[in-house]
């Protein structure tokens, strides 16, 4: 891979770190996800940064690289993560929205219920 | 002691059917001058149905969200009623009621914000797993690295705190309230203190890490504290600002 094509990956890879971060901090993000799709940036990260690994990946799983056609895969791997981290992102507010309204709904019955003994008494 | 304050304290419980009317028991018994509030974390079991019966306030999940979010509710119901001081005690038997009336008392009589039960500051006979002596191991050495301050047991489910932190925690990104919060609260200058408790085996049933967990709550906590760091920092920055 040339060092253009590495420079570009290394900068695209550090927005999407931040971004997930960001995404976490804002509970927008479930941990859980937050922690796979930071796990395969870094991933990619050193992969993409070191083409002795990835040579060395190459030959275990019997592919011969083409220096142009790693480039294009990056660039296409790091369209679908965006894709699934907006995917994720999507998921993770719904599932938070879904506990907002789980909490709400059992503080609501509490007070319904302290409503009603006060009216018994 | 400051009699004034309310006190409460929250257990959250998760089919602790077999367990549940004993810790009732024990509560009325030895910590009978503190209000509490049962969160029931969606049980499918009769955990709902024995405290019903008991007479107790149960706040009912009406599904199962983990062990962190039923301590949330329960903040959140401490907050809303106006409580000076929350208590997180678990329901699977291991904590002893006594310790709480001497943990409050210890909040109140001292400047800190929040005592943990700790099952290691002082030698209490607690016999941990290998893998969770690991991590307590792991996670204490790292609060001490990052925060300066030395916590023996950042996993322990028996907390004492203040409503300001409870109000921290409950805002704030965290799993199950363990060494990623207190990184967090000790970083924006809440005093946390450690305090011996005891601690007995488990009644009935399992613990809530799996073997899944022993892989997936490091991961979750190391980049849960690393989001902390950041947030701290943004945060601090913005109040200069």
């Amino acid at each position: 891979m040339s060092l253009h094509s590495i420079i570009i990956i290394e900068i695209v890879c550090i927005f999407l770190i931040s971004w997930i971060i960001n995404l976490t901090r804002a509970k927008k993000l479930y941990v859980g996800f937050s922690v796979i799709w930071f796990l395969t940036v870094v991933g990619l990260m050193t992969l993409s940064a070191s083409p002795f690994l990835l040579e060395w990946l190459g030959k275990i799983l019997g592919i011969t690289i083409i220096d142009s056609v790693v480039a294009m895969m990056c660039y296409m791997f790091i369209f679908i993560l965006i894709v699934l981290i907006n995917l994720s992102k999507q998921v993770s507010i719904l599932a938070n929205n879904v506990t907002q309204i789980a909490q709400s709904i059992a503080l609501e019955k509490d007070t319904a219920a302290t409503h009603d003994s006060q009216k018994n008494a | 002691m400051d009699n004034q304050s309310k006190i409460l304290v929250v257990v959250p419980a998760y089919n602790e059917e077999k367990t549940i009317a004993t810790i009732v028991d024990n509560l009325k018994q030895q910590a009978s001058e503190f209000n509490r509030i049962f969160v029931n974390d969606g049980s499918t079991d009769h955990t709902a149905e024995i405290l019903h019966t008991l007479g107790e306030n149960v706040i009912s999940l009406p599904c199962n969200l983990g062990y962190g979010r039923a301590l949330q509710t329960g903040m959140l119901y401490g907050l809303k009623h106006g409580y000076d001081i929350l208590v997180f005690f678990d329901a699977d038997g291991q904590h002893v009621a006594t310790d709480i009336p001497v943990m409050v008392s210890q909040l109140q009589n001292s400047d800190a914000d929040m005592f943990i039960g700790s099952r290691f500051v002082d030698d209490t006979g607690y016999k941990a797993s290998f893998e969770r002596k690991v991590g307590m191991v792991v996670f204490s050495g790292l609060i001490r690295i990052i925060t300066g301050q030395r916590i023996y047991d950042s996993t322990s489910g028996f907390k004492v705190m203040r409503s300001k932190v409870a109000k921290l925690l409950s805002e704030g990104v965290f799993s199950d309230f363990t060494a990623e919060s207190l990184i967090n609260l000790v970083l924006r200058g809440i005093k946390i203190q450690e305090y011996p408790i005891t601690v007995k085996q488990r009644l009935h049933g399992e613990s809530m890490h799996s073997f899944r967990s022993i892989i997936t709550y490091p991961l979750k906590t190391l980049f849960l504290i690393f989001v902390g760091i950041v947030d701290v920092y943004f945060n601090k920055k913005e109040d200069k600002g």
